[in-house]
């Protein structure tokens, strides 16, 4: 049940970062302000000018109260508030529809500030199909979460919302539901009696099939697609049987009358975000579908400047991943019906270009498709979603958008020194990725 | 899967109340991040720079913002609001590590400029938090590694600062005796479909139930009933510690730890029969006069009767999924939602958790006050509570028509306005006995 290594592990950088930026952070004090069931933490710079441009920082479930983003951008003059929604530390309460009326609240909030003209939202990892959900209703209103091919539609109590003025995905992802599917190791099979079963032919962990304990696996070609055919298979199968049971509810013939629990083993992290998974590419990140752009794309280098090129991710594999995935804590999803269906599922006919990306409400590939106000799309390039970010970027509808990898990055925007051939070669990630954003919204706002 | 109804309830009203409230709009409190803990730093708007320093947390729930923070720094001190590493998630607590996140806290506490003392604050499920910091704090690890705990703390919770003094409102036994208490005993699961036991059936007239008002269950009941739900738990238990038993010897499905769940239970759908018959005496009454500080302020010493009214949502919610059945894990339930018992009344092994307000206050010496909601149900435990602790000096009162959030029953009233009073009394009462001591 804990957090992901990877996110613990930036966590752990960040703290030091935290610690290296004392002084600047020391001298910050920012406000908690409870925003009904929203908290939230308010960072405005120490000194200079009042900031007329807010950013908006969040997750779906973990903790953003003290993200990096929340210092860097005060220290850049930028006013941000940094908050948790209703459902932080929780996957299994997530209620992903209910999502949109959070970010009303903050929106709403640094609109009355003082001084504020522009409000940017700000999506990292699971804050990226939270904050482009925001805009795509707000831009189209609620029947864009309520189209027939959802899954789960949205509540018309999510309508009347405020559109902000600029959106930035520093590392998003597809949507939680693309993540469960890649994330979920289709050889690890439940019996009815509880009992775990692996199927050989599947198993991203045996050596048989391409995997390295002590380094970078590499899956063939055939293997990688019977594997995200068999991805989807799973999701399908657990989506036909909980829209089934579902159903039995409505006619009084289940055990409860509105819900139960939905147990992914070999899932990945409970937790927010990834880990303890069975994604390929992080035993083998030369899967050039997901690890490399298409086209050449601006890369920020870590002493500053941008070349343009194909882009590929440096980062390392994490064999690790074989002890963590057999395991509860780090490898088994816990759900219920309704966080399974709203946060976790998509319809596919395979992992990686079968996605039906729009029939959930959680998909930042869908939902950028409907929004036209300025985007910036910002990549780790120490990490796993330089790809999705360029589709991100090719599908966005906006008229004024920007696409940048930073150069061996981790998720959470720290120096992947794993992924270094000389200590220090990415020593800049963070005051890069900062640079960039803070100039790009000062030339537009 | 849902904090309470009634914490829902009381949020809500403590939102109305905040909203009302100038004092707060003057506030500004600074948002302190400590490792693995939130926490927010109320310090007064005005006046002499604090020396007393309150801490005020759960194990769960979200208290950045509970009424407490604001009502203690109008008064003058300062507040430590802080949530847990396990905010909001009931399934990943894995208790014996929660003194560590009370630790972080106090070390914050102590080191601000002008702090001399600091007071612990435990409401609710804060209650067993703050005293078992303490119990350890006072007597050392070895408290919460004895023999007969089901799960013991590791090393690692080192030395602990003690606090000055605690205070209780509206503290509980512990979850594990509110999880055992909370059981419907005559529903189980056999192939899918529910089983009822109709003699054990909380939600049966012929069981002295009543859908529209307050039930009475006769003495029989209640004793088969309280036999029962330690019948329940124990029989889960005894699979649980079967099943990890087998895990230790690589004969499971899981290397670590698996799901739990428990039905017809959870706090929000409890089958508690105190919830539907508020008149049972051994929860809702002291058993000696005790002090009631009543509406006006002025305080009187008698037998004091809660005045909480039944819960009528209970049928329906007790068989819901979300409102009924608790989502565990074999580590959240065995160190935080079990305890070993005969019955769920006077038969419990509160030592066998170091979740238990009730154990650990035995092992308390500082200063201790108690303040019982006296529109709520945990007057009997509360009193149990204050006659246990060893403080030499130690208080216990009831604030007439309170509710678990200190805020005024309304439904209980005779008169609008009745119980008007209850937070401003609740607080002033700390306060005169934080000034008093510190």
């Amino acid at each position: 049940m804990r957090f992901r290594t990877i996110l613990a592990a930036s966590a752990g950088a960040l703290a030091l970062l935290c610690a290296y930026t004392a002084a600047s952070f020391a001298q910050s004090h920012p406000e908690y302000v409870p925003l009904g069931r929203v908290q939230a933490a308010l960072y405005k710079p120490d000194s200079g000018q009042t900031p007329h441009v807010a950013f908006l920082v969040a997750h779906r479930t973990a903790n953003n109260l003290n993200n990096i983003a929340c210092t860097e951008l005060a220290k850049r003059g930028f006013m941000a508030l940094c908050f948790n929604t209703r459902f932080i530390n929780n996957e299994a309460q997530v209620r992903w529809e209910e999502t949109p009326l959070d970010v009303k609240a903050a929106v709403e909030f640094v609109r009355k500030q003082p001084g504020i003209t522009k409000v940017v939202l700000l999506g990292h990892s699971g804050g990226s199909p939270l904050m482009s959900l925001y805009e795509a209703i707000a831009e189209n209103g609620v029947a864009y979460c309520q189209k027939p091919e959802r899954i789960v539609k949205c509540a018309d109590n999510v309508g009347g919302l405020t559109p902000v003025d600029g959106i930035v995905f520093p590392d998003a992802h597809p949507g939680n539901p693309v993540q469960a599917l890649r994330d979920l190791n289709p050889s690890v099979v439940m019996g009815d009696d509880g009992k775990i079963t692996v199927i050989p032919q599947l198993d991203p962990f045996s050596t048989a099939n391409g995997f390295n304990p002590n380094g970078t696996s590499h899956y063939s070609k055939e293997f990688i697609t019977r594997y995200y055919a068999a991805q989807s298979k799973a999701m399908n199968d657990r989506l036909a049987k909980v829209l089934a049971a579902q159903e039995q509810i409505k006619k009084g013939e289940y055990r409860y009358s509105d819900d139960d629990i939905v147990v992914v083993p070999g899932g990945g992290n409970p937790g927010a975000g990834a880990g303890g998974d069975g994604k390929l590419i992080a035993m083998d990140p030369d899967i050039a579908e997901l690890m490399q752009t298409v086209q050449p794309r601006k890369l920020l280098k870590n002493d500053g400047t941008i070349v343009t090129q194909i882009v590929k991710s440096v980062a390392v594999a994490d064999p690790e991943n074989a002890r963590t995935n057999r395991r509860f804590d780090t490898g088994t999803k816990v759900f219920t019906f309704r966080s399974f269906l709203s946060a976790n599922a998509t319809r596919s006919t395979n992992a990686i270009d079968g996605i039906e990306d729009c029939s959930s409400n959680n998909s930042t590939v869908c939902a950028v498709q409907s929004i036209h106000v300025p985007v910036l799309v910002a990549a780790m390039g120490g990490y796993h979603f330089v790809r999705d970010q360029e589709i991100i970027y090719d599908k966005s509808a906006s008229a004024d958008k920007d696409y940048v990898v930073i150069e061996g990055a981790l998720h959470g925007y720290t120096p992947c020194k794993a992924c270094e051939k000389t200590p220090g070669q990415y020593a800049n990630t963070v005051k890069n990725l900062f640079d960039y954003i803070a100039a790009w919204t000062n030339k537009r706002f | 899967m849902k904090i309470s109804r009634y914490l829902g309830a009381c949020a809500l009203t403590l939102a109305g109340l905040l909203a009302a409230s100038p004092l707060l709009a003057q506030s500004h409190p600074e948002y302190v991040p400590l490792g693995r803990i939130q926490a927010a730093l109320y310090k007064p708007d005005s006046g002499p720079a604090p020396h007393i320093a309150f801490l005020v947390a759960h194990r769960t729930a979200n208290n950045l913002s509970t009424n407490a923070c604001p009502e203690l720094s109008k008064r003058g001190f300062m507040v430590l609001c802080f949530n847990t590493r396990f905010i909001n998630n009931e399934t990943i607590v894995d208790w014996e590590q929660t003194p560590l996140d009370v630790k972080a806290a106090m070390d914050f506490v102590r080191k601000q400029p002008g702090i001399t003392k600091v007071v612990l604050l435990g409401h609710s499920g804060g209650s067993p938090l703050m005293s078992l910091y303490q119990a350890i704090a006072e007597n050392g690890a070895g408290f919460c590694q004895k023999p007969e705990r089901m799960v013991k703390c590791a090393n690692n919770i080192g030395t602990l600062t003690p606090a000055d003094g605690l205070v209780f409102p509206d503290a509980h036994p512990g979850n594990p005796a509110q999880a055992l208490r909370g059981i419907n005993p005559s529903l189980s699961i056999a192939n899918g479909k529910v089983a009822v036991d109709p003699s054990l059936d909380p939600f049966d007239p012929k069981n002295g139930y009543n859908p529209e008002g307050a039930s009475h269950y006769s003495k029989d009941f209640q004793t088969r009933y309280y036999a029962a739900q330690s019948k329940v738990m124990n029989e889960q238990m005894t699979k649980v510690l079967a099943a990890k038993e087998r895990m230790s010897k690589g004969d499971y499905t899981f290397p670590d730890n698996d799901i739990v769940l428990v039905p017809f239970s959870d706090q929000d759908g409890s089958a508690g029969l105190m919830l539907m018959d508020p008149s049972i005496p051994e929860f809702m009454s002291t058993k000696a006069p005790r002090k009631l500080l009543k509406n006006d302020g002025s305080v009187v010493t008698e037998i004091v009767h809660s005045v909480a009214v039944p819960e009528l949502g209970q049928a329906k919610a007790n068989r819901e999924f979300n409102a009924g059945v608790k989502v565990l894990t074999f580590t959240s339930y065995l160190s935080a939602n079990a305890t070993r018992s005969t019955n769920s009344l006077s038969g419990i092994e509160h030592c066998s958790t170091n979740i238990s307000t009730i154990c650990n206050i035995q092992s308390i010496k500082a200063p201790t006050m108690v303040a019982a909601m006296g529109g709520w149900r945990f007057i009997g435990d509360q009193e149990q509570m204050y006659e246990l602790s060893p403080a030499a000096d130690k208080d216990f009162v009831v604030i007439e028509g309170a509710v678990h959030g200190y805020t005024p029953c309304t439904k209980c009233e005779k008169t609008p306005g009745q119980y008007s009073n209850t937070v401003k009394n609740l607080f002033d009462y700390i306060a005169a006995w934080a000034n008093k001591r510190f």
